[in-house]
């Protein structure tokens, strides 16, 4: 209550103290979560307290601008060993009587929704005998088929592999000849790592760096999906379609996203794929190749278009028929080229069935998702290819 | 709707607004409304119905019981209210079981018919209503408390939603007299709700269901797991429950704190306890003194000829009500009964103990007291076995191997080298270590709180809290708040809410 004779006057700075007070509160309760968050990081997953901690401690470029996946690097549930491969520790020198079986692919074979040990070649190292094989994860997040050889010399054939498993991402290819179509140069890494990305502003890089912020926005996320996962979804395909729009006008510049992939990029993909596969052979080392899984196909486009949308992001030259255009087309190069070469397929896009119980997005799987995957290749690997490598074996002696 | 959900609090943020911003005279009504919703969110229709029900029968019953001037007459009132509630409270939730026994019976003595089989119901908060709405006939017959005319307060006494799932079982003596006379919130209680709503989030979601990872898959299957594993397990299970409950009571007391009203505690230190008779006045306080004010007490009053068994038989019927209390299952049965048995063998064996313990000049020693404590702490675990297990059978299994595996699983452990892994029953040692270490943190906070509050009565729950200066509450909350939201798993429902 104001005292008579001073009404008024204690009001303004009262306000004034208790705005202070306020803001010094929340200021101190904000720098109490994001050291909370550094903690956490650091006990958890042995992340520095001090510094940034993101997802590009996991991979690094070389002298000639080739990206490698950093040993020893450790991001929250992704940790490389002495070699930069997820996994155990893998001699240089094989076992004998041990095949060494190496799994090259990108993001999807890395292993990104998966608990930790159960992405795909995790999973096919449990499901192989290990006294007769020894699988290597061996892939690398954004690694496109032109990248393929030149990682396959450095980091792949001094392991002296017997069998390698590819899986090609043909998003990232159809974004590199996107790339080489507009400039007429051929990109030394895949596109998304090479471009520089745009400086950021001071509230961005200061988002940016806070560990807690993403850990509070994945709570808030989790718990409206629980809550009211329509809302979500509405949101999610609101928002993602600003950044696709926003990235259409910055990258199409007025043009039309690709309706169908074009038969050059077709071409040009079966040279590539052809020319891998020679290149590992030439290592005395056999090939299996997988068709490339997608979630969404004509059929269910309607069910996910959340899913689909966020897709387009990483490969706007693509229309969503056109990305549907593409996992179709080059899953077929990618079979007519194993016939060709005789090499053994696995056709993981049929194998896995199209729910988002086996996919966490359009590309990547959960951990039944992995499953499905890595049983395919233990099949063929442990069934009629291990037959007829010992049969070769036999004749060789 | 579970209490630590975002729904649940923008539910009682919106009703705390509307409560504050109305006139006096109707924000009873709010709260009413605001509670009967809330029951309503479970999409149970007949459990609003039984609400209903037991309220229209203890008010009419109460008045009764009031006016009636005749003692027979009043007597007569008086259990057609009580038994009026306990059918309610036996169809719902025992019948299944009874008609289930029953045809055991029946099966036993070759008799051909047969009870039909019934679907269990879903009894969500029954067994708490119906023991505060009994006690409220009882204490009317008793002359203790007067009726309360008003309808609208008496349903808000028997509904008011923070209490309407797990309790605290109120005495209509101590939440009436508060319900008249509903205040707008006051800075002091907002902060003093807010304060023990977050503590009781944070045993529930950080410590409690953290445990309940490492429990669930043992005693989800027992025979999976021996020796260590199953003691192991127990032990974390005593701490589960601990946390769980008391979270929810912390947070039902949070909440009507900032309606202004202070509920009943219904925790001090359990484990601490010396005695079984010590830990049922310091473990689900509300519940014990209702069994023992309105189940105990008359039954000791008729037993009164039977001078050396009289107590110890009205304790062993009592614990067993509460056990059939807690759910109809004979596992609670043989939980209930085994408190039982130890409260009257210790009623028996009292003079025994106090003369061997003279004898021996250890009456007053501090060594006593603690073993005191660990032996009763070990009784009250070795009970919780049957509380938690799925099957009798599963609960002779777990307490048999731990007992008897026990130090052929020791040996194994020693010679393989590889104790913790098997300790943490498969789970990250960090990730139990964890658990473990806020656990300790949490109970040594509450425990100097209750501490404190024995040496000035007056003070706020929580008082660690709330002494804190300025910038040590912003640092205070913002690790709790860090701690519930980041290391909070996402909440399961509470244990005590199946009863």
């Amino acid at each position: 209550m104001a005292k008579p004779g001073h009404p008024v006057k204690a009001l303004p700075g009262n306000i004034l103290s208790v705005s202070v007070k306020f803001m010094i509160f929340a200021a101190l309760f904000a720098v109490t979560m994001e050291i909370c968050a550094r903690i956490d990081d650091a006990v958890r997953y042995g992340a520095p307290f001090l510094g940034k901690y993101s997802s590009e401690r996991l991979r690094s470029r070389d002298n000639l601008g080739s990206s490698f996946n950093v040993p020893n690097a450790r991001f929250e549930k992704w940790q490389h060993n002495s070699l930069g491969f997820r996994g155990p520790e893998v001699a240089t020198r094989k076992k004998p009587g041990v095949t060494r079986v190496v799994c090259l692919g990108t993001s999807e074979s890395y292993g990104l929704y998966e608990s930790p040990g159960r992405e795909w070649p995790a999973q096919l190292r449990e499901l192989l005998p290990g006294s007769r094989y020894e699988v290597v994860n061996a892939s690398m997040v954004g690694l496109n088929l032109s990248s393929f050889n030149t990682y396959l010399e450095k980091h792949v054939f001094p392991l002296d592999p017997d069998i390698v498993v590819l899986t090609v991402n043909p998003l990232f290819y159809v974004t590199s000849q996107n790339k080489i179509a507009k400039q007429g140069v051929r990109p030394v890494t895949d596109p998304a790592q090479k471009s520089t990305p745009p400086p950021r502003s001071l509230r961005e890089s200061l988002v940016g760096n806070l560990r807690v912020f993403p850990k509070l926005k994945q709570v808030v996320k989790q718990a409206v999906s629980e809550n009211s996962p329509a809302t979500l979804k509405r949101y999610q395909i609101s928002s993602t379609m600003r950044q696709v729009q926003e990235i259409e006008r910055m990258r199409l510049q007025g043009r039309k996203p690709m309706k169908a992939v074009p038969e050059s990029y077709l071409a040009n993909f079966e040279k590539e794929l052809n020319s891998t596969i020679d290149l590992i052979r030439s290592r005395n080392c056999e090939v299996v190749l997988t068709s490339y899984p997608a979630l969404i196909s004509s059929e269910n486009l309607a069910s996910y278009p959340d899913i689909f949308l966020d897709n387009r992001r990483f490969c706007i030259e693509l229309s969503l028929m056109g990305i549907i255009d593409t996992f179709n087309r080059f899953n077929s190069v990618t079979a007519h080229v194993s016939r060709q070469q005789r090499t053994p397929f696995v056709d993981t896009h049929l194998l896995l069935p199209k729910s988002t119980e086996f996919f966490g997005d359009n590309v990547h799987y959960t951990d039944k998702g992995a499953t499905v995957f890595a049983e395919g290749v233990s099949r063929l690997l442990n069934g009629p290819f291990h037959v007829a490598r010992q049969t070769q074996s036999k004749d060789r002696e | 709707m579970s209490f630590a959900s975002l729904p649940f609090i923008a539910f009682v943020a919106c009703t705390l607004l509307l409560f504050n911003i109305m006139p006096a005279r109707v924000r009873w009504l709010v709260l009413l409304l605001a509670s009967y919703l809330f029951y309503a969110s479970f999409k149970v229709p007949y459990l609003l119905l039984s609400l209903v029900a037991v309220t229209a029968i203890s008010y009419a019953s109460g008045l009764l019981v009031h006016r009636t001037p005749e003692p027979n007459a009043r007597l007569l009132w008086m259990w057609a209210g009580v038994l009026g509630n306990l059918s309610l409270l036996f169809w719902l939730k025992y019948l299944p079981f009874a008609a289930g026994n029953a045809n055991v019976a029946l099966e036993a003595l070759s008799l051909q018919f047969r009870f039909p089989a019934l679907q269990v119901l879903m009894a969500l908060g029954v067994s708490y209503y119906v023991f505060q709405a009994i006690s409220y006939i009882i204490d009317i017959y008793l002359e203790v408390i007067e009726p309360e005319r008003h309808p609208g307060y008496f349903s808000l006494s028997l509904g008011f939603f923070p209490k309407l799932l797990q309790g605290p079982i109120e005495r209509s003596g101590n939440l009436l007299p508060q319900l008249r006379e509903l205040s707008r919130t006051s800075a002091s209680s907002l902060r003093s709700g807010v304060n023990l709503f977050l503590w009781g989030v944070f045993k529930k979601v950080v410590i409690a269901d953290r445990l309940a990872t490492i429990v669930d898959p043992v005693y989800g299957n027992v025979h999976d797991y021996q020796g260590l594993s199953l003691v192991v397990a127990t032990y974390l299970f005593a701490l589960q429950l601990y946390f769980d409950f008391s979270g929810y009571t912390d947070m039902a007391l949070g909440i009507g704190r900032l309606f202004n009203i202070r509920l009943t505690p219904n925790f001090n230190a359990p484990y601490l306890a010396t005695s079984t008779a010590d830990f049922w006045r310091r473990w689900h306080i509300s519940f014990s003194s209702w069994i023992l004010d309105y189940i105990f007490k008359p039954l000791q009053f008729s037993l009164r000829d039977w001078p050396r068994w009289g107590v110890p038989a009205a304790l062993m019927v009592t614990f067993l009500v509460s056990g059939i209390w807690h759910g109809a299952s004979w596992c609670f049965v043989a939980w209930g009964g085994f408190h039982g048995f130890y409260l009257a063998a210790g009623v028996l064996f009292k003079k025994s103990r106090v003369k061997l313990c003279k004898r021996l000049g250890i009456e007053k020693s501090a060594v006593l007291r603690q073993w005191q404590k660990f032996v009763t702490f070990h009784l009250v675990c070795f009970s919780w076995i049957f509380f938690r297990a799925a099957s009798i059978d599963d609960a002779i299994y777990v307490a048999t191997s731990s007992l008897l595996d026990l130090p052929a699983s020791l040996t194994l452990l020693a010679g393989e080298g590889a104790f913790l892994e098997h300790l943490t029953l498969g789970k990250p040692a960090a990730e139990l270590l964890f658990a473990l270490a806020l656990a300790a943190a949490a109970a040594m906070l509450g425990h100097l709180d209750l501490q404190s509050k024995q040496k000035d009565p007056g003070l706020e729950d929580l008082a660690f809290l709330h002494k804190l200066p300025f910038w040590g509450s912003a640092i205070a909350y913002g690790t709790i708040f860090y701690l519930i939201t980041i290391c909070g798993l996402s909440a399961k429902g509470f244990l005590y809410q199946q009863f």
